[in-house]
């Protein structure tokens, strides 16, 4: 069962009206605990496909469980590492020898999102900030939580726990709020990622055929600048319809975007792309290494540049936990090398015109619609690494031709600033017209009116195309 | 339950929703009606006892379909849509009469960009010399109807009859053989019956929406939209997954009954018969990949067809390769009607003029094919 399809709507509204008959929590968790179950067996009808998944749960559960109260550090790296190894031979990476993976075909969606909420809980347990002790059903729930098991958030135990114990409130007005959220998701993967992947693979198909210098360096800038706006859609609908969901669950999970094209750098990017990972990877990677780094570095002069080294290795990681392949690594290359050098720019002419200087050049509109501008075409660059083969990239470049490759990125530049400036302007302007106190886009009524027309469409082209949702992009990591 | 919203909310929400609902199918249908209007009533149609309908004398009609320019239907003094005389030709001309369904009659395509229209100046080109085309193409021609077309062809003492044909010709074959038995006398085809269901008000609602056509239209442009939708459709597009089924089969018999009765009619008076394929949209798009969705075979049904027209003596033109050997097939076609589009037509006519050059028997045989020009294109 897809995520964006209309069988898992309907799914997870029956789901919540048996969940909300009784606000006690074992008929919470229990009824959850079934729907976790339920949504899992869409994917398969083979029991030998869940073992593995089981064991993983398992051995995770067992570790929290032994690690909680045994302050030995030797015996906690061991077995959290032996849990990072146990995913990375079910994710079958390819520096582990063939011959040493299941022979048989098992289930693994969802896992890696699984991964990061099993760490996350064992390093918090081991550290004492999980306060009381994690029960089987809750460690399950919270691990498998249908509604953000493929694709995230990711979600922190103590919140997740914490709406468990105490039943936060479902009210119509609520219950709108969370359909309206669910709405907005579906026609943003089922209308706009739809159109924006057809017109992606037609500019691709437009690139062979067209000869003209101009014409090759148009199709070529729209074949890098579509697929972040794709890949945006694509994720952030998901999440909208998983956050809408859930919150008829009485859970609110975690926002994984917040308007990344708006970010002024790179660094700022990764705090509002992908908000829940790069949160992850900051706590448990960026944080440990930036901790001993420091304890080791001497000179004061030297402490930024700790901060670059964390910042290359924590997106490097980004990079790499999409896939084990070529690509991806230098997929992380770039993420890291982007971010690392984001990090050195800042330091450089930080010291170069004075910290004053510097804030002052930070707030002049027209530098940060160039940074607005620089930051969405390197990102667009870096994604040829996610969604193409090396020989692919090759491909579109020997069809572009020099010329029109390197044109092409400047009319990247030059386009996404002046576009995401504008965006800027209309998003800052929308709060000036208001209706009885408020702004009007924010008006229930404006919204209701809205949200239907979403409905209709998402609803139309569903019907009229006769065929489910594109899937989420996300759901193969 | 309330929460923090007033209790006029209740009514005033859904009211605000069903109001935007009905404001924006009724914007949508009314934008969509005045810029793509339509005129579907051929004003020249008149009941006839034997065929059901024909087309009246001397008669023009203007007439423009949902995805298609406006375009004139003209007919002669037999009611064929032939700018020609259907009198008798002179000495040095060659006829070729043209029987069956709405492909044959040119339906949504403007004249000069017909199969008729074409074919006559490509076989006018091929063998320098002139060439009439009697069109007794008509919308909803099929199985009896044609048997009675092809005698009235006869009478025209033409030099060829030319059956042009869609998968779509075949799968009705059943359908119409039983309208034909029991509605002669009466105009045109039964149109299928809707069982009352919500789904089949459902379906016949959005066939007549206009802002639905206009959407449909523009989403099947795209063949990795198009493709998987339609073949999905079932017994529609069961010839594309040999072995035929059983419905196909029976189709393919009903066919091959008929050609029988064509070619003996055309045998008895000494006339060449020449059966045209022309694939549907998906299968022109299909021809032009180079790798097939798994138990497709686009090849099936055009080679059943040649098949039956084989064993009845008649000659056989597909046209598959010709529409799959240009740029984007699936545009060769109005989208949501399926018919092949004044785009299309020129290229059917053009491979149904090269199959009949290159044939050692028939009228056209002795055409010098390489002193024809190139046919204009489309």
């Amino acid at each position: 069962m897809i995520v964006p399809s209309l069988q898992f709507l309907a799914f997870a509204l029956c789901a919540a009206l048996v969940f909300n008959v009784s606000t006690r929590v074992y008929w919470r968790q229990a009824v959850l605990l079934v729907v976790n179950f339920l949504f899992l067996l869409s994917f398969s009808r083979v029991p030998s496909a869940f073992i593995p998944f089981a064991a993983f749960l398992g051995w995770g559960f067992l570790v929290l469980r032994t690690t909680r109260d045994r302050p030995a550090s030797h015996l906690f790296v061991v077995m959290l590492i032996s849990v990072v190894v146990v995913f990375l031979w079910l994710k079958r990476y390819s520096f582990i020898p063939h011959a040493a993976f299941l022979r048989f075909p098992y289930l693994t969606i969802g896992l890696s999102y699984v991964f990061f909420r099993m760490l996350h809980l064992i390093i918090d347990n081991h550290q004492g900030a999980v306060e009381t002790k994690v029960s089987g059903l809750s460690f399950i729930n919270y691990s498998l939580n249908f509604t953000s098991l493929t694709s995230g958030p990711i979600q922190r135990y103590e919140d997740y726990r914490r709406m468990e114990l105490e039943c936060l409130p479902l009210n119509l007005a609520v219950v709108g709020v969370a359909l309206e959220r669910v709405i907005l998701g579906y026609f943003k993967v089922a209308v706009v990622s739809m159109l924006l992947s057809l017109f992606h693979q037609q500019v691709i198909a437009a690139l062979v055929v067209d000869q003209t210098l101009w014409g090759r360096t148009l199709n070529a800038a729209l074949i890098a600048s579509i697929y972040p706006v794709y890949l945006y859609f694509n994720f952030s609908g998901y999440v909208d319809v998983v956050i809408g969901v859930a919150r008829l669950f009485r859970i609110e999970l975690p926002e994984n975007f917040d308007r990344p094209f708006s970010s002024q750098n790179f660094i700022a990017f990764w705090s509002r792309w992908h908000i829940t990972l790069s949160n992850w990877l900051k706590t448990y990677v960026y944080n440990p290494l930036m901790m001993a780094g420091m304890s080791r570095i001497q000179s004061p002069a030297l402490a930024p540049y700790v901060s670059v080294f964390a910042f290359f290795v924590t997106f490097f990681l980004v990079g790499l936990w999409h896939g084990p392949t070529t690509e991806f690594i230098f997929f992380g290359v770039l993420q890291g090398g982007g971010v690392a050098a984001n990090k050195l720019y800042q330091i450089t002419v930080q010291n170069l015109l004075g910290r004053k200087e510097y804030r002052a050049l930070s707030g002049n509109p027209y530098y940060q619609a160039l940074c607005r501008g620089l930051t969405f075409s390197w990102f667009a660059f870096t994604l040829f690494w996610f969604w193409s083969t090396w020989s692919q990239i090759a491909g579109i470049y020997r069809s572009a031709g020099v010329l029109a490759a390197t044109l092409s990125w400047l009319v990247i530049v030059a386009a996404s600033t002046f576009a995401l400036a504008l965006m800027e302007i209309v998003h800052r302007s929308t709060p000036t017209y208001t209706w009885q106190g408020a702004p009007i886009v924010e008006s229930r009524y404006v919204r209701t009116a809205w949200t239907t027309v979403l409905a209709v469409v998402v609803l139309g082209i569903t019907v009229l195309l006769d065929s489910p949702a594109p899937d989420i992009v996300y759901k193969t990591f | 339950m309330l929460g923090t919203l007033p209790p006029r909310d209740l009514w005033l929400l859904p009211l605000v929703s069903f109001l935007t609902l009905v404001l924006l199918l009724v914007g949508a249908e009314a934008m969509s009606r005045l810029v793509w209007p339509y005129q579907m009533e051929n004003e020249c149609r008149q009941p006839d006892k034997t065929l059901g309908f024909r087309y009246r004398s001397n008669c023009k009609a203007t007439m423009k379909s949902v995805e298609g320019p406006w375009y004139a239907s003209e007919y002669n003094e037999c009611g064929y849509r032939s700018p020609a005389s259907c009198g008798r030709v002179s000495a040095g001309t060659r006829r070729i009469a043209l029987i069956g369904s709405s492909i044959s009659e040119g339906y949504l395509v403007e004249y000069p960009n017909t199969i008729a229209a074409r074919l006559q100046s490509e076989l006018q080109a091929m063998c320098a010399a002139p060439i009439d085309i009697q069109n007794l193409g008509g919308t909803g021609y099929s199985g009896q109807y044609l048997v009675l077309r092809m005698e009235e062809a006869l009478r025209l003492a033409p030099d060829a009859v030319l059956l042009v044909v869609l998968p779509f010709d075949v799968h009705d074959q059943i359908a119409n053989s039983a309208t034909f038995a029991a509605s002669a006398g009466s105009e045109g085809t039964a149109q299928p019956r809707l069982d009352g269901s919500l789904r089949q008000s459902l379906i016949s609602w959005s066939r007549e929406s206009r802002a639905v056509t206009m959407a449909q239209h523009y989403l099947f442009q795209d063949p990795a939209t198009y493709v998987p939708l339609i073949l999905r459709s079932g017994d529609n597009t069961d010839f594309l997954r040999p072995p035929f089924t059983p419905a196909w089969e029976a189709r393919l018999r009903v066919f091959d009954g008929l050609i029988g009765q064509l070619a003996d009619r055309a045998r008895a008076a000494g006339v060449p018969f020449m059966l045209a394929f022309v694939p549907n949209q998906v299968q022109a798009i299909l021809g032009a990949t180079h790798s097939l969705p798994a138990g497709i075979d686009t090849r099936a049904l055009p080679d059943a067809l040649a098949e039956i027209a084989r064993a009845h003596g008649a000659d056989f033109a597909d046209t598959s390769a010709s529409l799959a050997a240009a740029p984007k097939p699936g545009l060769l076609y109005y989208q949501v009607d399926g018919h092949p589009s004044g785009k299309g037509q020129p290229l059917i006519a053009r491979s149904i003029a090269q199959t009949y050059t290159s044939l050692t028997h028939g009228p056209f045989s002795n055409c010098n094919v390489s002193t024809a020009r190139p046919g204009t294109t489309p």
